[in-house]
């Protein structure tokens, strides 16, 4: 035991001054700060699009192009465009810092236009950069509006096929338009198209989970949200923690310090030594992302931070998780660690590592569909498989599953654990001594214990 | 008698197929450098992997310091494996502070034995830095004097001499020396005899497997011919004539040829010298050899490899 502590405390000080581990654990923050307002950030880094809009229809001052231009521009241009969100297709609410688009002035060649085609001729100097516009921008779209008051069309010219998101927006402002028109035509008000948008159905959510009057809030979304977040926290720690300890053992390989490890402590110390160090990172990772997310969240929503820890200790969330983060950790860390025993470089690793990483995606893809999924069959099913349920035990424990299905679970997975550590003892005691060239099929008949 | 700190009793070690050791038999002494040698695949470093507990044996008993599994005694046994064995970013210092700490040592004891082997190695200087910032010998040193600062009783070494430079072979010959001067076994195995030749009381050679000598480094020359060397207008054949001679090997030189004669065991080269001058053979050069360790290891290795192609033919 002494000697296991004595190897742990080599592991976890020897990557502690290793500036690769500040890096990885600076790093883990801001790629999901990244992922989270990358997009954003993308769309923000360019100026609005400049939209030009072109109507021959010949429908005059009230026609669709005069409407798509006032309710772009607002009342008088003094508001900003309003934005339309195509996912939940409706207009967002006009926000003061950016517009969707800027509306462009209609040069004169352009505007003699009486038909699509003659706009199109008009407009491809625009379109391909040879023109500018006369404020010396250049032009993003334009959508030359034809047809009748029945039937309109639009082209939506771009100089790039790629840009998207404005035929939505021009979309929408012109179906107002035509909503008022044929209530205008039918003789009844048309004010009343933007009474009945204005009332639209207001839906609440009812459960008998929820924890107040029955309402579904986000406070009793919280637990779900938070299960996926600690399975992508426990699949990152396993990852790493498991990663750091294959690169350990590969060096210790190759420079043969594995053979005086092992003629000074049994296989049992040394996996056990290893095992606990990369865990020990593995949780100062887990507490310093932690220790970011809870600053970040009481800095920015303070009411969230004590929903997210009732979140936590409800239905002993954070209780579960370290009980199948640790089972899942011993189970992964040992399978990793013999697999480094065989290898003395990490390209001979990924030979061995590769159906290990494939196996390792399938939790990913059902995280994020099991937000809104917690109690689907295939879900329910693959809890069963060991090498799963770490990831995804998680989730149904925040799903409110039943015990015996997170005792099972639990004990299924700790038993397999016990015998892949075993296994995996096999394996690695073989193929620290092993001078032999990587071969995977002596690396199973070692597994199966055909072979010493 | 004092019981000898090693004693393998017909081990053999078998992976699937292969039988890498074959009923191997030998004590090494209290106390002294013993030398097992052979040349590679000779099953060396399957032997002393089974004598450190690494590997169980297949057949036979082992007996390390008393005991009947060496990591019964791991504590008592210092362990220098071919290559360096050193962790690249830790400093001999911290080094010797956990492999010391591995065989029971306070760490921080450990480190100042370490320093003080250091500092005696003319090393001192070195104790703080890197380990891959050092020289390949000053790093074999540091790794052995992280396998001795825990005072070891047997002292394994697997091909310490791999890689250095005759400088550093000469020191690493001293170390081992002032090791067996403090009373420890050592045992180490080589393929170069000359270190074996240098340093050892007893050696063991190796072939195949199977061990082919076993005794003191004199009696292992005793192994190998007396031979003699003539240069001059030399005809092979009446060389080989000459009483005592059982073997001639010639090779042509500028003046003539020069021959190799190997002598049968109890015959003298003043007899064959003698009569080859009685005969009137033109010699203009003559050089009676004697054989050392190499000879013995080439002889006896190659008899091994013919008695193997004789019992599998």
């Amino acid at each position: 035991m002494k000697r296991a502590l004595i190897i742990a405390s080599r592991e976890y000080l020897s990557f502690l001054r290793t500036p690769g581990f500040w890096v990885s654990l600076l790093v883990m923050p801001v790629v999901a700060l990244l992922t989270s307002l990358g997009p954003q950030m993308i769309a923000r880094s360019e100026p609005p699009p400049t939209l030009m809009v072109v109507d021959v229809t010949g429908l005059g001052a009230g026609g669709p192009g005069a409407w798509l231009v006032s309710s772009l521009a607002g009342p008088a241009g003094r508001e900003p465009a309003a934005q339309f969100d195509q996912a939940a297709m409706r207009v967002r609410a006009p926000t003061p810092t950016r517009a969707a688009a800027v509306l462009a002035p209609v040069p004169d060649r352009v505007a003699k236009a009486r038909s699509p085609s003659e706009a199109a001729v008009a407009l491809r100097p625009y379109m391909s950069g040879e023109l500018k516009l006369p404020n010396g921008r250049a032009l993003s779209a334009a959508a030359v509006i034809s047809g009748t008051a029945d039937h309109l069309k639009v082209d939506l010219w771009t100089p790039t096929p790629t840009v998207g998101g404005l035929g939505g927006l021009v979309s929408e402002h012109l179906n107002v338009w035509l909503r008022r028109a044929r209530l205008t035509q039918a003789g009844v008000d048309p004010g009343l198209s933007d009474r009945l948008n204005a009332n639209l159905t207001d839906v609440q959510g009812y459960s008998p989970k929820a924890s107040v009057a029955g309402k579904v809030s986000f406070r009793d979304q919280l637990p779900a949200l938070a299960a996926v977040g600690l399975s992508f926290l426990l699949w990152t720690l396993v990852m790493t923690g498991a990663g750091i300890l294959l690169n350990t053992v590969i060096e210790e390989k190759s420079n043969r310090v594995i053979e005086v490890l092992l003629s000074s402590a049994s296989v049992t110390e040394i996996l056990a030594g290893k095992i606990a160090g990369g865990a020990a990172l593995s949780l100062t990772m887990m507490a310093f992302w932690g220790g970011i997310g809870a600053w970040l969240v009481g800095r920015s929503s303070p009411d969230l931070l004590p929903q997210i820890l009732s979140a936590l200790l409800g239905n002993g969330l954070i209780f579960w998780f370290i009980a199948f983060f640790l089972a899942g950790y011993l189970m992964y860390a040992s399978v990793f660690a013999a697999v480094g025993s065989f290898c003395e470089t990490p390209r001979e690793a990924q030979t061995l590592l590769g159906p290990i990483m494939v196996l390792l995606t399938v939790p990913i893809v059902f995280m994020g569909a099991s937000i809104t999924h917690p109690d689907a069959p295939a879900l329910k099913l693959l809890v069963w498989v060991p090498f799963f349920t770490p990831f995804l035990m998680t989730i149904r424990v925040a799903a409110g599953a039943p015990l015996p299905e997170l005792i099972g679970g639990l004990v299924m997975l700790v038993t397999t654990m016990v015998v892949v550590v075993l296994f995996a003892g096999r394996a690695f005691r073989s193929g620290a001594l092993a001078t032999e060239k990587l071969d995977a099929r002596r690396f199973l008949l070692v597994l199966i214990g055909r072979r010493s | 008698m004092a019981e000898p700190a090693l004693q393998l009793d017909g081990v053999s070690k078998r992976y699937g197929d292969n039988l890498a050791v074959r009923d191997l038999s030998f004590e090494a002494p209290r106390g002294k450098i013993f030398g097992f040698l052979g040349p590679n695949g000779a099953g060396k470093t399957s032997t002393l992997r089974m004598v450190l507990g690494l590997v169980a044996p297949s057949a036979g008993r082992i007996n390390v310091l008393g005991a009947d599994d060496g990591r019964k005694v791991r504590n008592r046994i210092g362990f220098l494996p071919e290559e360096r064995g050193l962790y690249r970013r830790m400093t001999p210092s911290q080094a010797f502070g956990f492999f010391g700490a591995l065989k029971g040592l306070n760490a921080a004891e450990a480190q100042r034995r370490g320093r003080r082997m250091m500092e005696e190695q003319g090393l001192g200087q070195a104790v703080n830095r890197p380990m891959k910032a050092l020289s390949k010998g000053m790093a074999q040193k540091v790794a052995l004097i992280s396998a001795l600062v825990h005072e070891p009783e047997l002292v394994v070494l697997d091909e310490p001499f791999s890689g250095l430079d005759p400088v550093n072979q000469q020191g690493l010959e001293q170390l081992i020396r002032a090791l067996a001067d403090r009373g420890a076994t050592v045992v180490f195995s080589t393929h170069v005899m000359a270190h074996a030749e240098r340093l050892c009381d007893k050696v063991v050679l190796m072939a195949r497997g199977a061990k082919v000598f076993d005794g003191p480094v004199a009696a292992a020359r005793a192994t190998a011919p007396q031979r003699l060397v003539l240069e001059g207008a030399l005809n092979p054949d009446e060389v080989a004539a000459l009483p005592g001679v059982v073997r001639v090997s010639s090779e042509a030189i500028p003046d003539g040829v020069r021959c190799l004669a190997d002598l049968a065991t109890g015959a003298t080269a003043n007899t064959a010298l003698r009569e080859a001058f009685l005969k009137g053979m033109a010699i203009s050069r003559f050089e009676a050899r004697e054989p050392n360790l190499h000879d013995a290891f080439i002889l006896l290795t190659e008899q091994a490899g013919a008695l193997s192609a004789e019992t599998h033919a």
